[in-house]
Parts: C-alpha cells; sequence; structure tokens
C-alpha cells in the first residue's frame, strides 16, 4: 500500500510538472522507467539507509537520488523526452518534500528515541 | 536446524533494516565480558554490531550482508529477513550444543546504540543451574 503510493506520487509529479513547463516534454517510456527506478532506489534506500540518517540529511540525499535517476530514464529511455534541468530541479525539489514527509510515515524515529535509556537529562546511558 | 526469527531495534547498526529487521548474514550472541556467564539479558551482546558512522562503515560490513534475503524481502511479501544465529552464551536455557540458539524468534534490543556492548539479546534466559565464577 505504502509503496502504491509512492509510484502514484512520482508518476503523478513526473507528468505533472513536465505539463507544467513548456520545454519539457516526456514520453511514456521516460514516465514509467523513472518512476521504477526512483521507486526501486528510493525503497532499498529507504529501508537500509534513512533509518541511520537524520531527517534533513535523508531527505536531500532523495532527492539526489531522484535527479540521477531521472537523468538515467532519460538515457535509457532512448532519449524521446525533453528533460531540461529545471525539469529535474522541480521534480527533485518536490519529491524530495513529498519523501520528507513519507519518511515520517514509513519510519517512526520517535519509537527508538524512547526505547534507548535517558538519564535525568535526557542522555542515552548504554 | 532453523535460525531463529530475529527481531532487531538496534537502529545504528549497519546492518538494522527498518521494519525491525537484522540484513546481516549471520550474527554472533555472545557474553558481554568474556570472563563472566551471562546471567541477565543485559549481560549478553550482539557481536555482529557495527556502527553505521558513514559510507566507510558501510563498506566494512559488506562481507557480511544477506544479499538475497534482503533482495527478496524487498520484492516478497511476506518474506522475513532473518541472519542466520551463532550464540556462544551457554547459561540461556536456549543455547545448543554447536553455537546454536533454539529459541523461536529472538529479539536484539539497543536502539541508538554505538558500541556493541549496547546491544542485547532480550530473549536470554538463564538456563539456571550452570555455575558462574
Amino acid at each position: 500500500m505504502k509503496l502504491l503510493i509512492k509510484l502514484l506520487a512520482v508518476f503523478s509529479v513526473v507528468y505533472a510538472v513536465s505539463a507544467l513547463m513548456s520545454r519539457a516534454r516526456v514520453k511514456p517510456p521516460f514516465a514509467f522507467l523513472s518512476t521504477a527506478l526512483i521507486s526501486l532506489l528510493g525503497t532499498v534506500g529507504d529501508r537500509v539507509l534513512m533509518p541511520k540518517m537524520n531527517r534533513t540529511t535523508a531527505a536531500a540525499t532523495d532527492s539526489l537520488l531522484i535527479a540521477a535517476s531521472l537523468l538515467g530514464a532519460n538515457k535509457l529511455s532512448g532519449g524521446g523526452s525533453r528533460v531540461p534541468w529545471p525539469y529535474i530541479g522541480a521534480v527533485s525539489t518536490i519529491l524530495g518534500g513529498f519523501e520528507a514527509l513519507y519518511h515520517e510515515w514509513i519510519y517512526n524515529r520517535g519509537r527508538y528515541q524512547d526505547a534507548a535509556k535517558q538519564d535525568e537529562e535526557g542522555r542515552i546511558i548504554h | 536446524m532453523t535460525s531463529p526469527r530475529v527481531t532487531c531495534y538496534v537502529n545504528t547498526c549497519t546492518h538494522f533494516v527498518a521494519g525491525n529487521l537484522c540484513g546481516a548474514r549471520n550474527i554472533d550472541i555472545m557474553h558481554e565480558e568474556e570472563t563472566r556467564m551471562a546471567q541477565i539479558d543485559d549481560h549478553t551482546m550482539c557481536k555482529t554490531y557495527h556502527e553505521a558512522s558513514g559510507v566507510t562503515s558501510y563498506l566494512g560490513s559488506m562481507d557480511n550482508v544477506n544479499w538475497s534475503g534482503t533482495a527478496a524481502e524487498m520484492v516478497l511479501p511476506g518474506h522475513h529477513l532473518d541472519p542466520s544465529v551463532s550464540c556462544t552464551v551457554a547459561s540461556c536455557k536456549y543455547w545448543a550444543e554447536g553455537r546454536l540458539c533454539v529459541a523461536p524468534s529472538i529479539e536484539v534490543t539497543g536502539a541508538l546504540a554505538n558500541e556493541c556492548q549496547d546491544t542485547n539479546c532480550r530473549t536470554f534466559e538463564s538456563r539456571g543451574e550452570v555455575t558462574f565464577g
């Protein structure tokens, strides 16, 4: 369910931003490939790396990963789409913001903070 | 002999996977102090703990990654990612000859740990008849 929402969000943003940007043109192979790449790499990152990062680093890393995925998808899909830098920047920023919210949904940081033993001043005791 | 189902709360370990899973191929549960048999769960530790502190820490722990299990966990619904468990805590009632753990499932705790001594096998139960020295 969570993955489906992520797939839908990525696919919608890839298309919506191109519709709003006259310089960008997105063809279905690019849209499907970029959605698959962003979701696959993002899911692995969310499961393995995200729990050890702070919120900002995790969202920024996702933005970079999304930008790289868009470039990769453009190359792999044969270049029929027009993907200028402002388009990549806009999609990465919007999806980076989405990921920041998505991370809070899939990983409850507070639960681990609560599970750790703390002294009276809130320092972690090991 | 199958390994127990492992639930891990050590979210600072390179092997930790969101969903309280362990992505290691094998974990070693040991006594926290070499010279003292564990009497309570706090005396045990997961020696496989590897602090996630940058890219190098991930590279350093790559020799013990359950690649196929991790991939299966990502794509197969209902698949549970479990490492094999090698346990030397002979004072635990779930310990068996050959460094085996015969518990159906174990819990490794130690949220926000920064060394292996901060982790514990919460499933530890004292065998009782072992003498401590």
